[in-house]
């Protein structure tokens, strides 16, 4: 098969996955929960007009379906133009860059969502349990060893290709890159653990799960990020470059996949959000 | 090619039906309340010991957790660990956290304040039967709590 034919299948399977299909589920979730769970009966869970959020869940739809128009547009830009493949990686990376403004616009909307649920609460009753957290309630022992081995891995293949001296190549700098994701999502992670609480009402079972959820799917998106360094370095060591840009489309394929792990819905207590808030009394 | 995502979507995704966490011990806050926050969060401790509800050895949050959870500021929850910890019923073992005290359960008994008011009105009862003014008495107190 043409390299140039894969990377028009691949890069079709990115924009119709993280711009059709993740966006897809991410409304049909957004609308279930208007359905299901409306203003008059969980009025806690609106802290504005639901109109708003239905115009934000349609901006969401809007911009998205901007970027499956983009997206072809550049499938057939680069099916119209003579090129080298040198910039095709680079070209596909801030497609995917662009291509996720509206996930990045929905945790913006997130942030403000809470806030609003924050300065509504007059809820003088505040619950805790008397019950430290640890890293090990919320990922198993054997996933933070795997993390640990492919780490430990990553190190011995980076002092591997290094012995070749390939001009190309930035030697123990990866290492300090990798290393620095590591600790940022260590961060991640400790903020989600034992930082402030986004939602006022949420129920502390529902928290653990949210917490379980995010920490899991940092997890995965560190074993992916090292796994596609080393991809990345194999292919330049082996010369076979030109596949670089179907790679990277496929790695973020991979990492779309693990960004939509969301809370099952039947399992969320909507219960928390049935009492009225006293400013809207 | 949506049957397709949803079967690699179904294959990939983490099940996030329930957490190892067993839910022990709740304690609850209420910031209208007249007794002082870091007063409530201590009673509800020594009151969990006495209960039975913690026992010695158990494990507590870390300031920054509790005080996040409850929406206080740190040096509430701080205040109450420093005086639990005077009081023999937690104890901090540096890196490896706070956990109730082996004697949690006989300390938690003692009331602290109604110890000092009892012990203060014997003294100010003797001081009166000798014969000194309330006045030389509130004095005499100021200036030993400024020394």
């Amino acid at each position: 098969m043409n390299i140039d034919f894969l990377l028009y299948i691949v890069l079709f399977s990115q924009i119709m996955f993280l711009s059709y299909y993740y966006p897809r589920r991410m409304l049909i979730r957004i609308h279930t929960i208007f359905k299901n769970y409306p203003p008059d009966e969980f009025p806690k869970l609106y802290p504005e007009s639901i109109d708003k959020y239905r115009k934000l869940a349609k901006r969401y739809q809007r911009m998205n379906h901007l970027m499956i128009g983009l997206g072809l547009g550049l499938i057939l830009w680069f099916y119209v133009t003579p090129r080298t493949g040198e910039w095709d990686q680079v070209i596909v990376f801030w497609y995917f860059m662009i291509q996720f403004i509206p996930n990045i616009g929905i945790d913006l909307w997130a942030m403000k969502y809470h806030n609003a649920m924050r300065l509504l609460n007059q809820d003088t009753q505040k619950e805790a349990v008397l019950q430290p957290r640890r890293l090990t309630d919320f990922a198993s022992k054997s996933l933070l060893g795997t993390v640990f081995v492919i780490y430990v891995i990553f190190v011995g293949f980076i002092a591997y290709v290094d012995q070749f001296d390939y001009s190309w190549f930035s030697g123990y700098l990866t290492v300090l890159i990798i290393s620095g994701t590591y600790l940022f999502f260590g961060l991640i992670i400790y903020r989600t653990m034992y930082g402030k609480v986004k939602n006022p009402h949420q129920s502390y079972e529902d928290r653990k799960i949210d917490i379980q959820t995010l920490i899991r799917q940092v997890i995965s998106i560190a074993i992916a990020v090292t796994f596609y360094a080393m991809l990345q370095i194999s292919l330049k060591a082996l010369g076979i470059e030109s596949f670089k840009a179907v790679t990277i489309s496929l790695y973020f394929h991979v990492i779309g996949f693990l960004s939509m792990q969301w809370p099952r819905l039947d399992f969320i207590n909507f219960d928390v959000y049935k009492d009225k808030p006293d400013l809207t009394k | 090619m949506i049957k397709y995502f949803d079967l690699i979507y179904n294959i990939c995704t983490i099940s996030t039906s329930s957490t190892n966490i067993n839910n022990k011990m709740r304690i609850q806050i209420d910031t209208n309340l007249s007794t002082p926050l870091f007063n409530q969060l201590m009673d509800q401790i020594k009151k969990a010991v006495m209960d039975g509800l913690l026992k010695p050895g158990d494990s507590l949050p870390s300031i920054r957790q509790l005080a996040n959870d409850l929406e206080l500021n740190h040096n509430t929850v701080a205040k109450a660990y420093r005086l639990l910890e005077r009081d023999s019923v937690i104890q901090t073992k540096g890196y490896r956290g706070t956990s109730i005290h082996v004697d949690a359960i006989q300390n938690s008994t003692v009331n602290m304040n109604a110890s000092i008011t009892t012990k203060l009105g014997k003294t100010i009862k003797s001081l009166r039967k000798s014969g000194a003014t309330d006045s030389e008495i509130r004095i005499a107190f100021s200036i030993m709590m400024k020394n």
